[in-house]
């Protein structure tokens, strides 16, 4: 569902100039953007045994609430995915031998809140709160060759969390352009709580997270 | 620009639309214990199959549905199925710290030198567990009454063994099934066996209960305990030597169906004991040499003994305990008995080709002449048929037709009422074979080849053979109290194939070795949760 809500944003971004002066977007930012939560639970070790990272990457849009553009209201959708190969020793002492899986884990999150600016200059630093609904699900394949393997495992969670950060973007005016592009980063962190994937058992993807992106501001 | 947006949105649905086709694989990662053991354990209710990784038992069955057992928080370390093939017993364990703390909610938080592992053995029935004690886990072994409701346990040194305060290596627990109650009886050092007459009797409750004495043998002695006594009792202990420092062991050992007479063999001597456990003395009989083998034929009443080095095989009756020898043309060194008037006869040793059918009424041993050396031989319950597999012979220097026998491994179908024998040349070294339970029993068996990803369903009565194709390269097999097949696959994520002989319908279970994958290290009982 949230795939589809992604697929058809970007299609409306793509479209979006043939609509664009038909309508009211003065001060509106709309940006792509990446970044990755670092999940403390051990068991995302199975997606991502190097960073533990849960990445995703999306589209945001920010429409401000007031004149000075201090306060706006922050929406965001993104989708991301990470997996790893996971080998399982299963040897004797005197023959080595593994046998492995492929473990991924997909998330689909939908984001909304709100972003209060504390200092606004050319480089402007903020803070924002968000909630969340992420969507995430698992795949387990232990023959990822073929793509009838018996033994491919699905499991999917729903749930909600919230986050708090603080960032730092800067505006680049152009004069040939009408628009003005800008980039953010942003760094703080994600409660979620538990995924459960049922009989596989419970994940916790809370965690640090850090976002960057660029966009335009109409 | 139209078509590059829509070739665009096109990939992405793509994308979409095929989840499997693109996993991610940025890494690797590591786990240190297999999801799923494949040594099964087939239960009237199921396949019980131990989750190293999740520290769970799973119980798989045949119409695809998993389901995880409430242990109470314990991992399964090893799987017993009892012989009314509807209990498992399941030593069990789990970690707990000593250091009480309500800070401490997992292994992690506890300090290395307060960890410790707490262990019992739990009863499982459809599904559940029924109930556990606490029994160490040294005692890895177990032997079951006729009727299934006791079990005895002993310690095997080939098991690991556990020694937590005091251990006493001379004892045997004998665990009730039905009411959990442990008692432990000293029988004597490093038991190897335990025998059951099959005498009926009757509780205080008025249940008739089947095996009135277990005959315990260890180390230089045998005892024997009283069942019928609550609790139960050692009750005799028959020395196998006056002189302790010397050792008597056990090779060989059967009970009389009366439960009176206990007949062994032992190492290097040519002696036979024979046991009088009404009595309560010891008869030595001398043999030519030392048996190999020995079993003791319910319906005849006879013992038949077999000398590895010795081309005969001697049947001794129960009576005055006269032994009677019968030439063969090779020795034997191995008996598989019947319980129904007669039983084969193989050498697995020494290359020899001959398989006999030992008949107690005639005193009569009728010869099969297999073309290959025998490494195994297998009686079907029906006792109908005989099934021996064969080794290559390379060394034979024949040629032709038999060549084709010589050079390859084999398989022979022993008709044991028609004294007739069919041989089959196979593709690759044998690594399972089972027979159909049940009311089919003898009809089927279901041989397993090595690499090949087919299994070979043979109609011993026909010997017809035709082959059934299988999901997934297949590394085991085993049959179920009902008589079906069940075939473990070669895949870390759990993969059994359930095979009826009948139809030759192949139904597959997947994916349950997942099942608890995200664990953690939560000490999910104290010390004292112990039952």
């Amino acid at each position: 569902m949230l795939r589809t809500i992604a697929t058809l944003s970007l299609v409306g971004a793509l479209t979006a100039p043939t609509t664009a002066d038909a309508l009211e977007l003065s001060g509106i930012e709309v940006g792509l953007d990446t970044g990755r939560t670092s999940v403390a639970d051990g068991n995302f070790l199975l997606f991502d045994d190097h960073l533990s990272a849960l990445n995703s990457s999306g589209i945001r849009i920010a429409v401000p609430l007031d004149g000075d553009d201090r306060l706006a209201i922050v929406g965001a959708v993104a989708h991301g995915a990470r997996g790893a190969t996971t080998e399982i020793y299963g040897g004797s002492d005197w023959e080595d031998e593994y046998t492995e899986f492929r473990s991924a884990i997909f998330n689909d999150r939908l984001s909304a809140g709100a972003r209060y600016t504390a200092i606004s200059s050319r480089f402007k630093v903020y803070g924002m709160a968000q909630v969340h609904g992420l969507r995430s699900v698992v795949r387990l394949d232990d023959d990822p060759v073929h793509d009838d393997n018996a033994t491919q495992i699905e499991r999917a969670a729903i749930t909600a969390g919230a986050s708090a950060d603080v960032g730092i973007s800067m505006d680049v005016p152009l004069n040939a352009l009408t628009v003005t592009p800008l980039g953010w980063f942003e760094m703080g962190y994600n409660v979620f709580l538990p995924s459960q994937y049922e009989d596989l058992g419970k994940l916790n993807l809370s965690g640090l997270s850090m976002r960057m992106g660029v966009g335009i501001k109409f | 620009m139209t078509h590059t947006r829509l070739t665009l949105v096109g990939l992405i649905a793509l994308t979409a639309c095929d989840p499997w086709g693109n996993l991610p694989n940025q890494n690797w990662t590591e786990l240190n214990d297999q999801l799923w053991d494949a040594d099964i354990v087939a239960a009237t209710d199921g396949l019980y199959v131990r989750l190293p990784h999740a520290g769970a038992l799973a119980r798989v069955t045949s119409d695809g549905t998993t389901a995880v057992v409430d242990m109470d928080g314990a991992r399964p370390t090893n799987m017993v199925l009892a012989s009314d093939d509807a209990t498992v017993l399941v030593p069990s364990e789990w970690d707990i710290c000593t250091y009480e703390s309500d800070d401490i909610k997992t292994l992690s938080d506890c300090p290395y030198e307060d960890r410790d592992t707490e262990s019992e053995l739990a009863v499982i029935r459809d599904g559940q567990r029924l109930s556990a004690f606490e029994l160490n886990p040294s005692f890895s072994q177990f032997k079951f009454s006729p009727d299934g409701t006791l079990g005895v346990a002993f310690i095997s040194a080939e098991e690991g063994i556990s020694v937590s305060g005091a251990l006493n290596l001379t004892e045997v627990a004998l665990v009730a099934l039905e009411t959990g109650e442990v008692d432990h009886v000293s029988v004597g050092f490093a038991a190897t066996e335990v025998l059951f007459d099959e005498v009926e009797w009757a509780d205080a409750d008025g249940n008739t209960r089947i095996g009135s004495r277990a005959a315990v043998l260890s180390q230089s002695q045998v005892a024997i305990v009283d069942l019928t006594s609550s609790p139960p009792a050692l009750s005799v202990v028959f020395p196998l030597t006056l002189d302790y420092d010397q050792e008597v062991d056990p090779t060989g050992a059967a009970l009389t169906a009366d439960g009176q007479y206990l007949v062994i063999g032992t190492v290097n001597t040519a002696d036979l004991y024979v046991l009088d456990l009404e009595d309560e003395n010891i008869n030595m009989v001398s043999l030519d040499d030392t048996p190999s083998d020995l079993v003791i034929d319910a319906t005849a009443d006879q013992t038949a003994i077999v000398y590895a080095d010795q081309p005969r095989v001697d049947v001794m009756d129960h009576d005055v305990f006269d032994v009677i020898s019968i030439e063969l043309d090779e020795p034997c060194n191995k008996i598989v008995d019947t319980d129904a008037g007669f039983s084969v006869l193989y050498n697995d040793a020494a290359g020899t080709h001959d398989v006999y059918r030992l008949d107690y009424a005639t005193n009569d041993a009728i010869e099969y002449v297999l073309q290959n050396p025998v490494s195994s031989l297998t009686v079907t319950k029906s006792n109908e048929y005989a099934v021996a597999l064969l080794e290559p012979e390379p060394g034979a220097n024949s040629g032709g037709l038999a060549a084709e026998y010589d050079n390859n491994w084999g398989l022979s179908i022993l008709d044991l009422l028609d004294d007739r024998s069919v041989d089959f040349a196979l593709e690759a070294e044998p690594i399972g074979l089972e027979f159909a339970g049940g009311e089919q029993e003898s009809d089927f068996a279901l041989l397993l080849l090595d690499g090949v990803e087919s299994v070979l369903q043979i109609d011993l009565l026909t010997t017809a053979v035709s082959s059934v194709d299988l999901p997934e390269a297949p590394t085991g097999l085993g049959s179920t109290p009902s008589g079906r097949f069940f075939i473990t696959h070669d895949s870390p994520l759990g993969l059994v194939s359930f095979l009826d002989p009948e139809t030759g319908k192949i139904e597959t279970v997947s994916g349950f070795a997942a099942a608890g994958l995200f664990t953690d290290d939560t000490l999910v009982r104290t010390g004292e949760d112990a039952e």
